[in-house]
């Protein structure tokens, strides 16, 4: 979603997991990753809780970004164990930046609360987050 | 109808409604101000004025646009005893600045070794996402950064004591609290220190095209045909965790102090409460970390231009004419209706200016005012300007960051080809190096507004003054 000076993601799901998935999938689309290469995958479990789903979904992108720019592991696929809108549990498969074979554009410093609504549409889950980069 | 009321040429107000307890002021030129209203920087103007003890007019200046919480350009004075500190109106890039280097060189002595010299910039300075650079700091390593800043890298041979004459607060805030990043934040930021990070972060070699007052530009060591060095960087991942890690406690303050949000980026706690208090600690502790980090760039820039021209450091003159954030809250005294105040005054995306005479002016400048780093975009023009008595009385003596964006990083991307820009920019004499050409494009010069308006704006409002304007001739694109 444009924004002027930030990017925005719009995400939707059937379910919290598929919910939660998009967003794994909308980070990625903002790094510009479009292949991800055959690398030795690393495992890595993220449980989180909070007290609504708006600060759930702002805590887990920022969980994923921080995998990303802080232990250069990049989300490439993940199973929920538990997904829902005060918590989420999901073990996630990761591969090491440095296999890219193109650095990543930009960097996403965060998520923000700009605005964030998390609502049920039309019998989907439905978020648009501002995130700064 | 428009939303907001004309005072005079540069200036428009937008009149107190509904729960604001202050009215907004934004500094712009007539035909600016339709991107603006298109935009949401009314609205972002208007729910800052919500915030309990804002003080005068929620302010913008002319490079103002959509932000998140605060709009980008924004400016909001809060009274210490009665208002309240928000991580959301400094925002994830903690005391995110400008320094500029001058030298002895002229632009035609550094043409014969400009390629080399942005080949072994772009080798030693690192840019992108997660790189990490060539300093590494231990956890004890990182309480001595959180507490000293600038001074931190001087002490460990990055740069001397000299240049911290002319960095603001002299390299470093004093009431930083070293305890209080968190864990992560302390991780994130080991291994940063000395590189730039990416979107519009940059490093340039530039030349001087135009003096506009050579008796100010002359004590800042600026002359025509000069060769400068910019940076802009920030606090890095460090920086941006601290916010995140604040903003999520403030979410719980809001409500605990029955502050009622206009929007939750705008968490926020009274300054004086425990929430306040820590995370005023926390901020000046990432702002040093920005401050240490361009203070390193500093030596890293030296060691490349000694390497590839085959001098010392000291014979290339390569001196710190300021080094000036633009995402803080400071606390500083200012005069609201004939009285002197304490306030906190947050700035996002706006860059202090204080006049000539202000004690926190650097004693070498306090004569003229202090310096002001005003960054265009690439293919375009910097400023160097200057505080005036005018910004003291009407914005807290704050004044523009930059040129400001106009249009999304989506749509820029849309209309520009960024191999193809870097070729247009090399014919113009702008040498680029950049690992990402997707990025590149984004930061496209037609994707900001006309610089030269922005400054003509704040001259012509008297809220800072025309010193000097430099033009790009190598970036390094983070």
């Amino acid at each position: 979603m444009p924004h002027t000076s930030e990017v925005g993601l719009r995400l939707w799901g059937r379910t919290w997991k598929e919910f939660y998935a998009a967003a794994v999938r909308g980070l990625l689309a903002l790094y510009d990753v479009r292949r991800v290469p055959k690398a030795a995958v690393r495992r890595r479990k993220i449980v989180l809780k909070a007290e609504s789903p708006e600060e759930l979904l702002v805590a887990w992108l920022d969980e994923l970004n921080f995998y990303i720019t802080a232990k250069r592991l990049l989300p490439v696929a993940q199973s929920f164990q538990r997904a829902g809108p005060d918590a989420v549990g999901a073990s996630l498969r990761m591969v090491p930046l440095d296999a890219m074979r193109r650095p990543l554009k930009g960097e996403v410093k965060a998520a923000s609360y700009h605005k964030l609504k998390v609502e049920r549409l039309r019998g989907r889950w439905c978020a648009t987050v501002i995130l700064d980069v | 109808m428009s939303l907001f009321r004309k005072i005079d040429d540069y200036r428009f107000e937008l009149p107190k409604t509904g729960g604001m307890r202050v009215p907004g002021l934004v500094y712009a030129s007539e035909g600016m101000l339709p991107k603006i209203e298109r935009e949401r920087v009314a609205e972002q103007v208007a729910n800052v004025a919500h915030l309990p003890g804002i003080v005068g007019h929620s302010l913008a200046m002319p490079d103002c646009h959509w932000g998140y919480g605060m709009a980008v350009g924004g400016v909001a004075a809060m009274d210490v005893e009665t208002g309240v500190i928000s991580p959301g109106g400094v925002g994830y890039d903690i005391s995110c600045g400008v320094r500029l280097l001058r030298s002895d060189l002229s632009a035609a002595e550094i043409k014969p070794h400009a390629e080399r010299l942005m080949d072994a910039l772009y080798g030693r300075v690192a840019s992108g996402v997660g790189k990490g650079g060539p300093i590494r700091v231990d956890k004890r390593g990182m309480l001595d950064v959180f507490k000293k800043g600038a001074l931190w890298a001087v002490e460990k041979g990055y740069g001397d004591r000299e240049d911290l004459l002319t960095c603001e607060d002299g390299g470093f805030l004093k009431d930083a609290d070293p305890d209080l990043p968190s864990e992560r934040a302390i991780e994130r930021g080991r291994d940063q220190i000395g590189t730039l990070g990416s979107g519009n972060h940059f490093l340039e070699l530039q030349v001087v095209d135009e003096i506009f007052d050579l008796g100010v530009a002359a004590v800042f060591g600026l002359f025509k045909g000069q060769l400068t060095v910019m940076v802009h960087t920030g606090s890095r991942g460090c920086g941006y965790q601290i916010c995140e890690d604040n903003l999520r406690l403030m979410q719980r303050a809001a409500p605990k102090y029955q502050i009622r949000l206009p929007d939750r980026q705008l968490a926020c706690a009274p300054i004086c409460s425990q929430e306040g208090r820590e995370y005023y600690g926390a901020m000046c502790a990432g702002a040093n970390y920005a401050r240490a980090n361009r203070q390193a760039i500093t030596h890293l820039i030296r060691e490349c231009f000694s390497r590839v021209l085959g001098r010392g450091p000291e014979s290339l003159g390569l001196r710190v004419v300021y080094d000036v954030c633009h995402n803080v809250a400071k606390f500083e005294t200012h005069e609201v209706d004939g009285k002197p105040r304490r306030l906190c005054v947050h700035r996002k995306g706006a860059t202090r200016a204080f006049a000539a005479g202000h004690p926190d002016v650097p004693e070498p400048y306090r004569a003229v005012g202090q310096p002001v780093l005003v960054p265009g975009s690439m293919g375009t023009a910097y400023y160097v300007l200057v505080g005036t008595e005018r910004a003291m009385r009407e914005t807290f003596g704050t004044v523009c960051h930059g040129a400001g964006r106009l249009m999304s990083r989506t749509q820029a991307a849309k209309q520009v080809e960024g191999h193809r820009l870097a070729v247009e920019l090399k014919d113009a004499g702008v040498s680029i190096r950049t690992d990402s050409y997707r990025g590149l494009a984004e930061e496209a010069p037609l994707a900001y507004k006309d610089v030269d308006e922005v400054v003509g704006v704040c001259h012509a409002a008297g809220i800072s003054r025309k010193v000097a304007r430099m033009r790009p001739i190598g970036v390094l694109k983070g």
